[in-house]
């Protein structure tokens, strides 16, 4: 009989919808009155600790870990004469956009988070800065290309920060390294078509003449290929001495194989991207060894603390890297968000904000000041892979720092 | 004609590595979502091989191969064979919970970062017919070669090859006849994914394999098998032979980053002028 | 005699009583919510929006792969297709925000028409290869066009953008929506048709069913129901890139709940989506497992429940109203088949 199923039906439909609405209307969040008494101040963060981007999300959280162990080790942090305790809220967004988004809003709507610190590259971070801004509380980002970041948004961020190096100065850094050898000034160009391997193809292109080069070869292709032969014999043919790529690790092994097969040793490869994953010469069997990968930290930029970095990381990171330099980043912008809540002397959100704008100073990733576009640059610098290391090679002035391995090592 | 010869090659490559997707496809009936992932796992079986006994990757993926079928069989006996009964559609949801297990546990063992197998002829070149082509890839194509007229010959002129035809096509009917029908499901899978092992070491010899590059490789190895034709192994072979040269020319003349679009373009035509594939005797629906 | 007559006329008054409810209730509740809105908490406003978009693109996809049959894997497609339209419009547009909506339904809608209407003829795992290619290739050629930004974020404008409590409104009343218009076309005869043909296809086409004239319609509507979601995720997320929104994982998602729920049932899709829901919220704390277990999850319902939890529901009430109505020896077998055909509607 179709009543009492019915009957049924409604009855659970009825306390479903009642238990809905009943939770839905619950006083708010317990997360927050905490934040605003005098309860621990909760910082949120959404990484990918799992999935592609696992590295940078490891390695992020490293650093923001060792910036809020350190105020809790000091007795808190001193917001309005008062100090406390700094929780640090993670969650894993397994490198997809949407769960970050999602995770972003949660950590403020429902864990009660007064400020954000970001995870890595555009595809995350922007639909971060985006919940960031919707649910109005602050967020600090790295690990992430400023002018990328910027075209995420239409017009312009109003809480959300990025401090990292520029896609201009370091789109410049390859040519100015090459400058540094001779070749015959002819350049491949394989980009991805990820969102950064087209924003830097364009500029590889439309910088070339500037400095004097040539594209002889340019190569676009979907990320994930693996089928380099006719593009890496048409480099060849094109007889370019210097290689630059902005490819994913995976594809990157690829087409190193693909080279060393046809022989096509450049004087220069530039394996940008894939050349930022720690222990790439081991991962791919010593073919990546004398490449070069555009890097934010490396032993002798001159940063502060360098040193204490490297002896603390580098034996658990394997090695002076990008893994490195992102603990450093890390580091950086959670200690600079913390600054930030101390000088504002308060845990409300749009003061924390206003603090943010207003920082100047040192801190272990360089100098600090953020302009109106909410960005803070960086520089870039050019490091070469040397067994487990990479090795600085174009300082911060663009000038020589130790000599360059060439032609490429693993290649031949 | 350089182009040419490396595309037929790396048709070859493509072969290895839709092999097991033909062999469950064509008999099974299955689509096998967890197919990119079998051949993942097999390079990953190989590197841990390598890594732990030393020694050259290929020879190596054969035990691995072993592994792998084994740990297949149960998985197709216990878990799939009985929801592929219920329903037809059931199994492509247990084959996507099989591919996202399997991706979980590579990323938890191995972490994300790409894995490679490393031989000297890995990246080693050679002569052939005045153009250069790589070594691997020849290596790829001759096994691949030899696995599609070995599954062939096993499929034709074995007992157990009649009895998987029998099963495949009816199996009730074959269950009356006395063939255990759940167990030679279950050894379908299971060669299916030893020869996917075998693909995936090739693969990450001539590349490199990591946890979440399953599902490119499973698109291509679709994409091959539904051209090729539904139930043709042989037809396999051509199939990948086509769709890798296809891409290589491609690649070439139009650019990379459209080939893609004429792989899948390629695929959406076969399936709807002849969707039984060049190789599958046309049957009205 | 006399009771058979007495139950048919109690029959046809709970049938009327029934078809009421299953048309009230989502209107009502969605009143209820929408009316609310601005008084519920945030993360639960934040919650509700997430597990509606799961909700819709589940229906979305249970009319035409658990109603018909035909299971697509390219539904993702629609997605993409209704999020970018949005975007587009907002930014190169004045276009007001109903009509943009609309639009992102009605074009994914008309594509789907267009990409998919060679692809009805195919069945089983061919129409799920075929779905897959076009979404792919759809993806590929996104990938490639500078009109859509290419691979770079396409953000939309602030202003255009919804805030929380509407976000939420939206996706109530969608959700309502959709659930009674699948509900009127289940019980159409075109829904008829559409199951007839999905249940045995020659017995279906001797009685005039015609293959793609039953299934174009449905293909179609689906197709909007999920282009209009994936507007709702562009309102959400604010940015789309084409790995994004055409990802694969819109269609597995929609599948996996489909699955767990129930396919083919008018709810399944519901209680799917709220338990798959509640499952990720559960396992964000165990971050390296929580994929796994999901997995195995998907993989023992599968197994175990293949009518998935809604139909073990319809099941179990079935069997308890056949105990409780069971009458004389004699009767017992045509009160179970008239049972089962009034249960099944």
């Amino acid at each position: 009989m179709k009543l009492p199923k019915n009957r049924l039906m409604v009855a659970a439909a009825l306390t479903v919808a009642a238990g809905f609405v009943l939770s839905g209307c619950a006083s708010g969040g317990s997360g927050a009155s905490t934040s605003a008494s005098g309860g621990p101040i909760v910082i949120g963060s959404t990484l990918p600790l799992t999935g592609s981007l696992q590295a940078f999300g490891t390695s992020l959280q490293t650093g923001y870990r060792k910036a809020v162990d350190e105020v809790n080790a000091a007795g808190g942090l001193d917001v309005g004469g008062s100090k406390r305790q700094v929780t640090l809220d993670i969650q894993d967004n397994a490198s997809d956009a949407d769960k970050a988004s999602s995770q972003a809003r949660n950590l403020v709507l429902s864990d009660g988070a007064v400020a954000l610190l970001g995870p890595a590259t555009p595809q995350l971070t922007i639909p971060v800065s985006i919940a960031a801004d919707q649910a109005q509380v602050p967020l600090i980002s790295t690990i992430t290309p400023l002018e990328a970041w910027k075209g995420g948004s239409s017009d312009g961020w109003k809480y959300a920060w990025d401090v990292f190096f520029d896609e201009d100065q370091m789109t410049d850094t390859q040519y100015q390294t090459a400058d540094l050898v001779s070749t015959n000034k002819k350049v491949a160009l394989f980009t991805d078509q990820e969102e950064d391997g087209v924003v830097m193809g364009g500029l590889w292109s439309s910088k070339a003449s500037e400095f004097g080069y040539d594209i002889a070869y340019q190569a676009q292709f979907p990320v994930g290929n693996a089928n380099f032969s006719s593009q890496v014999a048409e480099a060849k043919a094109s007889g370019a001495e210097v290689v630059i790529a902005q490819v994913i690790p995976p594809d990157g092994i690829a087409l190193l194989k693909e080279m060393k097969a046809q022989s096509y040793v450049p004087k220069l490869v530039f394996l940008e991207k894939a050349g930022n994953t720690g222990g790439y010469p081991k991962l791919s069997d010593g073919l990546a060894e004398g490449t070069l990968a555009a890097n934010w930290f490396a032993k002798g930029m001159g940063l502060p603390d360098e040193d204490s970095f490297i002896s603390e990381y580098a034996s658990q990171l394997g090695g002076v890297n990008s893994d490195l330099g992102t603990v450093v980043y890390g580091y950086s912008i959670a200690k600079m968000l913390l600054d930030a809540i101390s000088s504002a002397g308060s845990t409300d959100p749009d003061a924390i904000n206003d603090a943010i704008a207003k920082i100047s100073g040192d801190y272990p990733l360089g100098s600090v000041a953020f302009g109106d576009d909410h960005t803070s640059a960086t520089v870039a610098v050019q490091t070469q892979w040397v067994g487990e290391d990479q090795v600085l090679v174009l300082d911060t002035q663009g000038k020589a720092a130790n000599p360059i391995v060439t032609p490429t090592a693993g290649l031949q | 004609m350089e182009v040419i010869v490396n595309g037929l090659l790396t048709g070859g490559l493509y072969a290895a590595t839709a092999l097991g997707l033909s062999v469950v496809f064509g008999t099974l009936r299955m689509v096998n979502l967890a197919h990119g992932e079998l051949l993942m796992v097999g390079a990953y079986l190989t590197s841990v091989l390598v890594v732990a006994l030393g020694g050259d990757p290929l020879l190596l993926a054969i035990p691995a191969a072993l592994i792998l079928g084994l740990l297949a069989y149960p998985l197709q006996r216990f878990v799939l064979t009985p929801v592929m009964v219920r329903n037809a559609d059931a199994p492509v949801t247990a084959t996507f919970g099989v591919s996202i297990a399997l991706q979980s546990i590579l990323l938890l063992v191995f972490t994300s970062n790409p894995r490679s197998l490393n031989a000297p002829y890995a990246t080693a070149q050679l002569e052939v017919l005045g153009v250069g082509v790589r070594v691997s890839l020849l290596i790829a194509t001759a096994i691949a070669l030899a696995m599609v007229f070995g599954v062939h010959l096993l499929l034709t002129r074995t007992r157990f090859g009649s009895r998987v035809r029998a099963a495949a096509n009816d199996a009730d009917a074959a269950g009356l006849v006395g063939i255990d029908v759940k167990h030679t499901f279950a050894m379908v899978l299971g060669l299916a994914a030893a020869v996917a092992a075998m693909g995936g070491a090739l693969l990450a010899l001539s590349y490199s394999a990591s946890p979440s590059g399953g599902m490119t490789w499973l698109v291509t190895a679709f994409t091959v098998v539904v051209i090729g034709g539904l139930g043709s192994v042989r037809g396999t072979l051509v199939g990948a032979l086509l769709v890798g040269l296809v891409q290589t020319l491609a690649s070439r003349f139009i650019g990379a980053q459209y080939s893609d679009v004429v792989v899948f373009g390629l695929l959406i035509a076969i399936l709807l002028i002849r969707p039984e594939g060049l190789f599958t005797k046309a049957r009205r629906a | 005699m006399r009771a058979k007559t007495s139950a048919v006329t109690n029959r046809g008054r709970a049938a009327v009583a029934g078809t009421f409810l299953q048309y009230g209730l989502p209107a009502a509740l969605a009143l209820v919510f929408v009316l609310l809105a601005g008084g519920l908490q945030r993360s639960f406003l934040n919650y509700g929006t997430e597990l509606l978009i799961l909700a819709l693109i589940a229906m979305a996809w249970n009319l035409i792969g658990g109603f018909g049959g035909q299971f697509s894997l390219g539904h993702s497609v629609f997605v993409g297709i209704g999020g970018y339209t949005v975007a587009v419009l907002f930014d190169e547009t004045g276009l007001p925000f109903p009509v943009v909506l609309l639009a992102a339904g009605v074009l994914s809608a008309l594509a789907g028409v267009i990409l998919g209407y060679p692809m009805l003829r195919l069945r089983g795992p061919y129409f799920a290869i075929g779905t897959l290619g076009i979404a792919l290739a759809v993806t590929s050629w996104m990938l490639n066009w500078s009109f859509t930004k290419a691979s770079q974020a396409y953000s939309l404008p602030a202003r255009d953008m919804l805030r929380l409590p509407q976000q939420f409104q939206l996706a109530v009343v969608l959700a309502a929506a959709v659930l009674i218009i699948v509900t009127a076309i289940v019980k159409s005869p075109l829904g008829l048709r559409l199951v007839a043909l999905r249940d045995d296809e020659r017995g279906a086409a001797s009685l005039g069913v015609r293959r793609v004239r039953t299934l174009l319609p449905v293909w179609a509507v689906s197709g909007f129901i999920t282009g209009l979601t994936g507007a709702l995720v562009a309102f959400q997320q604010g940015s789309l890139t084409p790995a994004f929104a055409f990802n694969p994982s819109w269609v597995l998602d929609a599948i996996v709940i489909c699955v767990v729920g129930g396919s083919g049932t008018l709810y399944g899709p519901l209680v799917g989506a709220v338990l798959v829901f509640v499952l990720r919220q559960w396992t964000t704390d165990f971050s390296d497992w929580a994929t796994l277990i999901e997995a195995v999850v998907v993989l023992l319902v599968v197994r175990l429940v293949p009518g998935g939890v809604w139909g073990v529901c319809e099941s179990a009430v079935a069997a308890i109203r056949r105990r409780v109505r069971r009458g004389p020896p004699d009767r017992v077998a045509s009160n179970r088949v008239e049972e089962e055909v009034m249960a099944n509607v």
